[in-house]
């Protein structure tokens, strides 16, 4: 039913109708939008005429019917509403919007609005209303479980970072970030506020990138920005307050505090190297301070020197408790407040619409002195002049000031330590005091009581209070444009863009703490980068009787410049507390860069529409790129798509609402990073007053082609009953061939990668995008939820001559790696495997798992995955819980190895199934037993000592700690109120809303466990010393005045 | 009117858009950021500043025992099984190729002599090459050597019998010692300063190292080469020893200074086996190598004993005095010619006195640590273990060898793995799967990896890619 009422059919059927009919009564009125904003444009017919009219800029309507008629109104995205005449002669109207029309019309290549139905390959767009019901600042993170076949390569918040994200999984070898587009300007994930956000379209294959060419082989996300409407003025705040926490940490176990050995040191006075009073602490139960793992003395609360009796100030000298601290770690994490308000202004004439908004978001870290502060001030003018022209200027400027963030890595100096490297005994109150009067530092981990240079690790408060950094990101985007309508069927357009980048960066090593020797260190990074963009573009629409025709054809010259400038102290400082490259100790290291290139590309497109039943399109792209050899630098890529609606080719019926059947065939082309080509020297760090110069490592190749990956893509979209269920289906495969890789190659041939093209690999993938309204009911309750999943398969096909295995990564711990194989699945996890037999697995005559190495440990690519979003509406009341899941997938943890290895998780300790305490030695009924078979297939029965399993057995056999990646991850929940006009009206706001939300609530089932959230992890197969997720409770206010 | 101007307007700036496209964009590819050009003598220094590294590797110094491991008892129970050789191919090795070439093409060759002469250049890049390969075959065996280093050329290199690439070292040497011309000093040189007369006594005494470790598998070409070698000129005086000097920067510190003080570690201490061995025979060298503990004591660090039971404060860590921040590194010594010497008498090879060659190296050795005094060497060489016995000599050479060679680790587990000598325990429990020392390293993962088709075939042709498949020479 809704077909019939869409804009085109009603504004032709009101341009043949509108004189022909006598008119019996005038009815005028206004019709506004349900947050009272005007509504231009909207139709109005008479059911069971032709007849009809439009509201004019102001919302205003006349019309003539006769007594009894009834009046529909429609709009596009706004539900239709139906009114008798009755004896009234003034009929006011609110649309209320629709949100399964809302997908209807799309943003497509270029900017260019496209009727959904009109398309022949797969697109999601998501409004910003779903898209930032948690607030969540991030794009990336916002888009979790939202759209079929987009994995987010998350971030902890605890980083303030930017996470990332992957369009069709691993479409290359190398995977690829998405190309992200705001109004038209390619600019960078971070650069997006979400409060500016009007919609966002995923364009997830070529068929949908073609013509963004060269950098959309990661697909494209583009995002379109909240302008003003003609006849509107308006005023948003959207505001919230949340208050952060960390998520999740690992089980740890409170039987055993710090050391090698349960055994109690006791303290010997030695009048040749301890002072003469120290006599008296004769006999006093010492730790092992240079420890950094809990295989220690077991928890008995007996007095005992900590680490801190031994440094200076009153706990000198003292016994204290050795009792546990179940808390000690999450007491670290601070539960700060964080503030994101935005404010817009909007308005709207005839011939001018502009919108400024401003943004500020201040986050506090849970990390104790960590925050970052984010400002965005955008505007987004339009004027039209002579009637034909129009003026575009979009500016867009984000400022980012980091200080103290902290970094996931192994060997970070919180969590890393926390989770991988800790005392279990030690109490956060005596970390918190880091340093003396005397300025030194103080740290749990000393060498002994007549050392107390820190050992591996200074205190947590050491690293965040005094070995600082700060960075700034100071960021300028927008365009300039001028549109003019030649006809009314063809439009031109010329726009210049820019998008450029200041970042400056810092870092304090303190004087007196762990690392730079001790002495020091002081380090500053700055980088300019600027893109910038010019194109033309000539755009054809017209509808010639049953055939619409859509065409473009355009130009683009992209030119991209980055210098980067670093320098860094060496060797310690000169002068303690002066933080400047001036008091470097040895000559410090600088090196400047600088790298430039540009593309230069033609396109153009055809989209034909036969009756609304056939769509066909066709594309052409040529590019001309200044990194390729000259004579490979010019390269031309086609994409072909066509799509049948079914439904219009069958009779009418209540079930089957809408059904279209697509297919398509596209390619792309990409170049290569810059100055990969010839080959030049590389300048080491002198040696006194040589300097040194090296071969590079990496072969470059002078005759370097340019990339291609074809791609074909079928599916199939339907509606039913009445368009409240609905399916979308799609299924892929991508052919990626002379892919320009940095081949790892065998590094006795002189170099360790080689720039080649590699043969052949093919990605394989389905997307299954489920809609509902289950529920909706006359009261006002409503149900709405969309499922996404999609399965993703990468394969190496072919590589190249006499090489068969491309290395992704690693060797990380002695020998595991991540590979790319010749007829294996992509990211093949490689290491050191535990035997099994009849699928248990194998001891030795010791009772100790026997392991081979080089063995497969499956593929890290996930079977499948997806999100499940809700969204309940009762009246004024909406609540929105969204989830999203990975199934299946190999991953390794260095921090669940470390984790156990150092003796902090709650496996390690405990009772074994004698009911003794693992950890007492085997010989008094302790140990562990594997569960496992001997050889000969019989039951494992040789217990083993358990801190000799963790340390020794369990260190770096790559088996132990791979799990599945699955996860089922209850993301957001948003609790919101509207409230009620009739309160509203009095104080002249036009709506608000308040609501409740929670970020991060919720890690419903994880596999790899051990505290661990991998939808955050670093890396898409590893992780170490991951930072915690922050769980976020929050206050959101939404007034629009 | 106005609207034809405008659209004129627009129509040209999209052409004129459109028409700038595929030029050849100039030199834009051309990087700012690093020479086009290179420079020889830089090369070199780069190239040179490996040999640290090749001679400090810490694990064959646990293997034989002169270190252990304080906290993380691992390597010393022969934790790590694959070894990584790749920084040597994709570095050292390949700039010395690069080297070689850059003075041999026409095109290249007048410009790289601005650095030194054609010849000295060559001839000197051809003895380190032959030094790192020597060092890979010793730790690897059979390893790429025909095939290395040649780029695109051979993506996957064969790998070479050690009994060949031993056959071509002799040759490498023994020419590029006769290459050297009167011609301009060669620049960066940091390790003998182009002397050439010392690059000559370097490459022949590497040459009768090289030869002495044929004791065992071809004692024919073993003495031939011997001979030879000495005959073309030794070390012949501790101002001869070639050593790597690191210096006062934290870019090309010691490493044990690194481990020890820079980032406070303390890995590594001195083993017990050796302590133990240097308190028994008094041997005045022990203050030069160790440290005493915090209570004033030289004590070992138990070796290879897990869970530990102490900390670094209780142990002997290797001596300040020889691992200040910018302190040296011998990478071929007199002690080490003389020993040889000694063997080489011993085993008939050569003419000259087994005992008075092992007694001039034990002197050469404690004149080397600064520990020497008449009295006290007169003492030392008279006691029952360390004085010659002809029926024990050559237990006694290696012996006092694997003093002399402390800190010169992958030489020092070579000559024991040739000779036997001392007689070492192996760790309690060891890691790696087997029961004894290590006596070769494994290859890094990118051999079976990257190089799936000759790795095969060499572990069939050599043996399991473990570390007790012994390399050619290491004969039982």
């Amino acid at each position: 039913m809704k077909r019939r009422f869409t804009l085109p059919a009603a504004v032709i059927m009101l341009l043949c109708s509108i004189s022909l009919f006598a008119q019996d009564r005038t009815i005028t009125g206004k019709v506004i939008a349900d947050d009272g904003s005007i509504l231009p444009g909207v139709s109005i017919t008479v059911r069971g005429t032709t007849r009809g009219a439009t509201t004019d800029s102001e919302g205003s309507y006349k019309i003539a019917v006769p007594s009894g008629s009834q009046l529909v109104f429609s709009f596009i995205g706004f539900t239709n509403q139906e009114v008798t005449v009755g004896t009234q002669n003034v009929i006011d109207v609110r649309l209320m919007p629709d949100a399964t029309q809302l997908q209807e019309v799309v943003v497509t290549a270029l900017g260019i609005s496209r009727d959904k139905k009109a398309l022949n390959y797969s697109v999601q767009e998501i409004k910003g209303d779903k898209i930032t019901a948690a607030r969540d600042p991030n794009v990336a993170n916002a888009l979790a479980g939202k759209i079929a076949g987009v994995q987010v390569l998350g971030q902890s918040a605890a980083k303030f970072g930017t996470p990332n994200i992957r369009i069709r999984g691993v479409n290359s070898l190398t995977g690829g970030d998405p190309l992200y587009v705001v109004d038209g300007t390619p600019t960078d994930i971070s650069q997006v506020n979400m409060d500016d956000v009007e919609s966002l379209s995923v364009l997830k294959g070529p068929s949908a990138t073609a013509l963004y060419g060269n950098r959309a082989s990661g697909g494209v996300v583009v995002i379109t920005t909240k302008k003003a409407k003609s006849g509107e003025a308006k005023l948003d705040i959207n505001h919230s307050t949340t208050l952060d926490m960390i998520g999740l940490l690992p089980k740890f176990q409170n039987e055993y505090g710090g050391g090698y050995s349960q055994d109690w040191e006791t303290f010997s006075f030695n009048p040749a190297i301890h002072p003469a009073d120290w006599k008296a602490f004769e006999g006093q139960k010492l730790l092992d301070y240079s420890a950094d793992e809990s295989w220690g003395p077991k928890i008995d609360g007996s007095p005992h020197r900590s680490a801190f009796s031994w440094q200076q100030g009153p706990e000198f000298g003292q016994l204290t408790p050795y009792s546990a601290q179940p808390n000690n770690v999450r007491d670290f994490f601070n539960k700060p407040i964080s503030n994101n308000t935005n404010i817009a202004f909007s308005k709207g004439g005839e011939n001018f619409q502009s919108r400024v908004s401003y943004t500020h978001i201040i986050t506090n870290g849970i990390i104790p002195n960590s925050k970052q502060a984010k400002d965005f001030i955008s505007a987004k003018n339009s004027i039209t002049l002579l009637k034909n022209l129009t003026a575009n200027l979009n500016i867009n400027y984000t400022s980012t000031k980091g200080t103290n963030v902290p970094a996931d890595g192994y060997g970070n100096q919180t969590i890393g330590s926390f989770n991988q490297w800790f005392q279990r005994q030690l109490k956060i109150e005596d970390l918190k005091n880091y340093k003396n009067p005397d300025g030194t530092f103080r740290s749990w981990n000393i060498g002994g009581p007549l050392d107390s240079r820190p050992k591996y690790w200074d205190s947590p408060y050491t690293q965040m209070y005094e070995n600082t950094n700060s960075r700034s990101d100071t960021r300028l985007f927008g365009d300039f444009g001028l549109t003019y309508q030649f006809t009314k069927y063809l439009k031109g357009m010329v726009v210049a863009r820019r998008d450029q980048q200041q970042y400056k960066s810092d870092a304090i090593i303190a004087y007196g703490t762990l690392n730079a020797g001790g002495l020091g260190a002081y380090s500053n990074y700055l980088q300019n980068q600027r893109e910038n963009n010019y194109e033309g573009l000539l755009s054809f629409d017209k509808t010639f009787g049953e055939l619409s025709v859509v065409a473009n054809a355009g130009g683009n010259i992209r030119y991209n410049l980055v210098e980067t400038f670093g320098q860094a102290t060496s060797g310690g400082l000169t002068s303690p507390g002066f933080y400047n490259i001036a008091a470097s100790k040895d000559r410090p290291a600088i090196s400047n860069n600088r790298f430039e290139r540009r593309v230069n590309s033609l396109y153009g497109n055809v989209s034909l529409g036969y009756k609304d039943i056939v769509f066909l399109e066709a594309s052409l792209r040529n590019d001309w790129s200044s990194t390729l050899p000259v004579a490979n630098n010019s390269y031309l890529y086609p994409s072909l798509s066509g799509g049948v609606i079914l439904t219009e080719l069958l009779p009418r019926n209540p079930i089957l609402s809408y059904a279209k059947v697509r297919a398509g065939y596209a390619q792309v082309g990409t170049d290569v990073g810059p100055y990969q080509i010839f080959q030049t020297y590389t300048t080491g760090n002198a040696f006194g007053s040589n300097a040194t110069q090296y071969l590079p490592t990496l072969l470059p190749n002078a005759d370097l082609k340019p990339g291609l990956s074809s791609s074909y893509e079928a599916g199939i979209d339907m509606k039913f009953m009445n368009n409240r269920f609905g399916v979308e289906f799609t299924w892929y495969q991508n052919d990626n061939k002379n892919q320009i890789i940095p081949l790892p190659v065998d590094p006795t041939s002189g170099y360790r990668n080689a720039i080649i093209n590699a043969g052949l690999i093919q990605t394989k993938g389905l997307e299954l995008h489920i809609f509902a309204n289950p529920v909706k009911s006359e009261r006002g309750f409503n149900w709405d939820f969309d499922i996404n999943l999609d399965r993703n398969r990468s394969k190496v096909i072919k590589l190249a001559d006499g090489l068969t295995n491309y290395q992704l990564g690693g060797p990380t711990w002695r020998t595991l790696t991540v590979n790319a194989r010749e007829g294996e699945d992509w990211g093949l996890l490689v290491g050191k495997k535990i035997r099994t037999l009849d699928g248990k697995r194998v001891v030795d005559a010791n009772g100790f798992y026997i392991v081979d190495d080089q063995k497969s440990l499956g593929s890290v690519l996930p079977t499948f995955k997806g999100g499940f979003l809700n969204s309940f509406t009762y009246r004024n009341l909406s609540l929105r819980v969204n989830t999203d899941f990975i199934v299946g997938g190999r991953f390794f943890s260095t921090t669940r190895m470390f984790n156990a290895y150092a003796g902090l998780a709650a496996e390690t300790a405990g009772l074994n199934e004698l009911g003794n305490p693992k950890r007492d030695p085997v010989s008094a009924g302790g140990g562990v037993l594997l569960d496992a078979v001997t050889e000969d297939g019989k039951p494992n029965t040789t217990r083993v000592e358990t801190q000799e399993l963790y340390e020794d057995k369990f260190f770096a056999l790559n088996d132990q700690w791979t799990y599945d990646q699955t996860y089922i991850k209850l993301r957001e929940v948003a609790l919101g109120y509207n409230l009620p006009k009739s309160l509203l009206s009095r104080v002249k706001v036009k709506s608000a809303n308040i609501s409740f939300i929670v970020r991060n609530p919720l890690l419903i089932y994880s596999a790899v466990g051990g505290g661990l959230d991998i939808s955050e992890s670093e890396t898409f197969w590893t992780e170490g010393g991951q930072l915690p997720p922050v769980r976020s409770f929050g206050l959101n206010l939404r007034l629009s005045l | 009117m106005k609207k034809y101007i405008l659209n004129t307007f627009i129509v040209a700036a999209l052409l004129s858009a459109a028409t700038s496209c595929g030029d050849n964009f100039g030199t834009m590819n051309i990087s700012p950021n690093s020479p086009s050009n290179p420079n020889t003598a830089s090369i070199l220094t780069g190239a040179l500043r490996n040999v640290g590294a090749a001679v400090t590797g810490i694990q064959p110094g646990l293997y034989v025992q002169h270190f252990g491991d304080v906290t993380y008892i691992e390597e010393s129970r022969y934790k790590t099984v694959n070894f990584d050789y790749n920084g040597f191919y994709a570095g050292p090795l390949m700039n010395l190729q690069f080297i070689i070439q850059q003075n041999t093409d026409a095109a290249t060759k007048s410009n790289a002599a601005a650095t030194g002469s054609n010849a000295n250049q060559i001839a000197t890049a051809r003895i380190l090459k032959a030094y790192f390969f020597q060092f890979l075959t010793d730790r690897w065996g059979d390893i790429a050597y025909s095939e290395a280093l040649k780029a695109a050329g051979d993506f996957n290199p064969k790998f070479d019998k050690q009994q060949d690439i031993y056959t071509d070292l002799f040759k490498e040497w023994k020419e590029a010692a006769a290459q050297f011309d009167g011609g301009k000093t060669v620049q960066g040189d940091i390790l003998l300063g182009g002397n050439i007369a010392r690059w000559k006594k370097f490459a022949n005494s590497l040459r009768a190292i090289a030869a002495l470790r044929l004791s065992k598998v071809d004692p024919a070409k073993g003495k031939a080469e011997f001979a030879a070698a000495v005959a073309d000129g030794l070390l012949a005086s501790n101002a001869d020893n070639v050593k790597y000097g690191y210096l006062s920067e934290a870019n090309n510190e010691h490493p044990l200074y690194n481990n020890y003080i820079t980032t406070n570690r303390k890995d590594f201490a001195v083993a017990s086996t050796f302590v133990d061995y240097l308190n028994k025979v008094s041997d005045p060298r022990l203050s030069a190598i160790a440290d005493k503990n915090i209570n004033g004591a030289y004590r070992g660090v138990p070796y290879g004993v897990f869970p530990p039971t102490w900390k670094a404060q209780d142990v002997s860590l290797a001596a300040a005095t020889m691992r200040q921040q910018n302190s040296p590194v011998n990478v071929l010594t007199y002690a080490q010619v003389l020993f040889a010497q000694a063997e080489a008498a011993q085993l008939g090879w050569i003419s000259g006195n087994a005992k008075t060659l092992y007694e001039a190296a034990i002197k050469a050795s404690m004149e080397q640590w600064g520990v020497y005094t008449a009295d006290g060497f007169d003492k030392y060489i008279a006691q029952p273990d360390v004085a010659f016995t002809s029926a024990k000599a050559i237990e006694q050479i290696a012996t006092q060898r694997w003093i002399a060679l402390f800190y010169q680790n992958s030489e020092a587990w070579a000559e024991w793995r040739r000779t036997g000598f001392p007689v070492l325990k192996p760790a309690e429990k060891p890691l790696n799967g087997g029961t004894e020392i290590p006596r070769r390293m494994a290859y890094p993962t990118t051999a079976p990896t990257l190089n799936k088709t000759n790795y095969d075939a060499i572990v069939t042709s050599q043996g399991a890619d473990d570390q007790y498949t012994r390399v050619w020479w290491d004969k039982k």
